[in-house]
């Protein structure tokens, strides 16, 4: 495996969804090459970080009038 | 398709279940003004973008014919609503869409099928973190990593967002958005490449001054924020497979 073919298998390995029949050379490939290894690590720590991110915790300033509309849309309904 | 549990919060919806709703809204509120963000630079806008959705949310439950999952069919509202509202937004304010040039953002480091793009012509550098799990809550890293994904391409920051935050899967990405798996596969990487690179210049940085000053972890320790607990390793390489 070359490190063009590498990098694009990065984005399934972090995701820990390689292909059974590609994971056995990617890691060959990563263990050996340094660059790649080094920007392999820095992908996983970057996709960590993003799922680590605060979600945005903007709350609708509608909320309530949101739960009116449903009550109302759903009123005749019988819970 | 449904999963049992979506199949029972659909029940609960329809039987107008005040709870289930407001569950549901706290649950998907804040992804959702999220992806709105990466339509509009308009706090306000975005904000309208998610009520819209929400309204439609609720005129729509009785007619969902299920072909999705409920998340999948909350997002594809959300953008097709946004896609809307931003257009009209765009054309009242007089300001000129991004070309496709623009949002696939196609000066990158990265190419499918040419890996990375000059390949490895600067190797990339260690970050040599000692504690990856601290480094990843503070606060600094976190602004550094909202102002990447910010400055993102559109298409580019809405799969990272949907992908990598919010934790949604690709085939739902590629029906909400629209785009082809490969297309998704691309800018996923793309995005990636560049949060990288704005992580690269920072945790050099960062390292640059570690080594003038010993008494910068202390301080950087002292502006962690409490999160959620942190790993940053590859992952496990046994276990099932998923082609």
């Amino acid at each position: 495996m070359n490190c063009a073919r590498a990098i694009d298998l990065m984005g399934d390995a972090i995701e820990g969804c390689l292909a059974a029949s590609l994971k056995e050379d990617f890691y060959e490939h990563v263990d050996a090459c340094t660059p790649c290894g080094t920007y392999f690590q820095q992908l996983c720590f970057t996709r960590t970080a993003l799922k680590q991110l605060p979600r945005q915790s903007k709350t609708s300033r509608q909320r309530n009038e949101l739960m009116k509309r449903f009550k109302s849309e759903f009123r005749d309904e019988d819970p | 398709m449904l999963c049992e549990s979506e199949e029972k919060l659909l029940v609960k919806l329809r039987s107008g279940d005040e709870i289930a709703f407001s569950t549901l809204f706290d649950e998907l509120n804040s992804a959702l003004y999220g992806l709105a963000r990466t339509f509009t630079s308009s706090p306000a806008l975005a904000e309208d973008i998610v009520q819209e959705t929400w309204l439609a949310v609720i005129r729509g439950l009785r007619g969902f014919e299920g072909r999705s999952s409920l998340r999948t069919w909350i997002f594809s509202i959300l953008v097709r609503r946004a896609r809307t509202m931003s257009a009209r937004e765009m054309r009242q304010s007089g300001v000129v869409a991004h070309s496709n040039l623009a949002a696939n953002g196609s000066s990158i480091e990265w190419e499918p099928g040419r890996g990375r793009v000059g390949l490895w012509e600067e190797s990339p550098t260690p970050w040599h973190l000692d504690d990856p799990a601290t480094v990843l809550q503070s606060r600094e890293l976190i602004e550094v990593l909202e102002r990447a994904l910010e400055a993102l391409p559109e298409q580019q920051r809405q799969v990272v967002l949907l992908r990598d935050v919010e934790d949604v899967s690709s085939t739902e990405v590629c029906n909400v958005l629209g785009i082809t798996e490969t297309n998704q596969r691309v800018l996923l990487h793309r995005g990636r490449a560049r949060i990288r690179e704005a992580l690269d210049r920072y945790l050099r940085d960062e390292s640059d001054t570690l080594a003038r000053s010993p008494s910068w972890r202390n301080e950087r320790q002292a502006r962690t924020v409490a999160s959620r607990p942190a790993t940053a390793s590859p992952p496990a390489r046994s276990g099932p497979a998923h082609d």
